[in-house]
């Protein structure tokens, strides 16, 4: 199938363009796995939660692009879970999980029982199996 | 008194898109009548140069290709009716212009590994049905993804790793 404009698009589509759009697809794939964790997936019981209507929420949740620092804090509140991670050199910073989303690549962890990160190292996500052996976390 | 029945069915026939497809993801258009070209090839020959769009092109571009390895999660998509609409990620800036609601690709949401795209362009009124634009788009994704709908719900139609089989009984037309 010719898609010419497909195929410019996707060579010549600037880094800042891939950045938003694959951080919004991120957000918005956080913020549904959440409501179904927490809120059995309805908006209905987040709206409850956050003393608003759910028109409001419905509204929140489709407009994730003009998402702002507050609404973010907000929400992580509503789900006590946190949303966004943010990259920085501190040296207090305490991860405990990297999660590297990506099309190919995975980061996968063997994790002890005490907690301690015995190996880790990237590996192609094809290679792996669906379930995660005992004892390794797979992040994706 | 003589009754005149006048029917004009458009045959509808699935056509795959390698371009776009993963092992996840299988995107499909279609082909509308004797049309040699399928919906979401006419959407792609968009000439959007001159226009202030080309960035609403870009966003939905990529949105399409970060599908192949995220499938295509319902939630990427704006419901329209029986049928759906990208993007659902929009441009960085609202736009102020009131006869600007951006580029609109029709498309009926199927499951996580199996979409089918439309056609769709530049919407300048609020209610699609108003827009000379996407118009014709619109209710044409509409019709399509009832009788799409129909075809699954009675085992006639079926999306699978393979691709889409429909049954030589199922008339599908619009």
């Amino acid at each position: 199938m010719p898609l010419k404009n497909y195929h410019k698009t996707i060579a010549e589509t600037p880094d800042d363009i891939k950045n938003y759009v694959r951080d919004s697809m991120h957000i918005l794939e956080r913020l549904n796995e959440l409501l179904d964790k927490k809120f059995d997936g309805k908006q209905k019981l987040l709206a409850q939660k956050m003393g608003k209507s759910e028109a409001e929420i419905s509204k929140m949740l489709n407009g994730v692009q003009n998402f702002t620092l507050r609404t973010l804090s907000k929400l992580s509140a509503a789900f006590d879970e946190p949303i966004i991670a943010i990259c920085t050199e501190h040296e207090h910073a305490n991860f405990e999980q990297v999660k590297i989303a990506g099309p190919d690549v995975k980061l996968c962890m063997h994790v002890e029982h005490d907690g301690e990160i015995k190996e880790q190292n990237y590996v192609s996500s094809h290679s792996l199996s669906n379930q995660p052996s005992e004892g390794k976390k797979e992040f994706a | 008194m003589r009754l005149t029945l006048k029917l004009s069915f458009l045959i509808v026939s699935f056509e795959d898109i390698p371009e776009l497809s993963s092992e996840l993801v299988r995107f499909y258009s279609v082909k509308l009548g004797s049309n040699t070209v399928c919906e979401f090839e006419k959407f792609d020959a968009l000439d959007l140069i001159d226009t202030n769009h080309l960035e609403e092109r870009d966003i939905l571009y990529t949105v399409l290709n970060e599908m192949k390895w995220r499938g295509a999660k319902r939630f990427f998509f704006k419901p329209e009716g029986p049928a759906s609409a990208l993007p659902r990620i929009t441009a960085l800036q609202a736009d102020k212009n009131p006869y600007d609601f951006g580029l609109r690709l029709y498309c009926v949401w199927i499951n996580e590994n199996a979409v089918v795209l439309l056609n769709g362009g530049i919407k300048t009124k609020h209610d699609p049905l108003q827009c000379p634009n996407v118009k014709d788009h619109f209710s044409r994704a509409k019709k399509i993804a009832q009788k799409i709908d129909r075809g699954l719900k009675d085992n006639l139609i079926i999306f699978s790793k393979n691709g889409v089989r429909v049954d030589e009984s199922f008339d599908f037309d619009i």
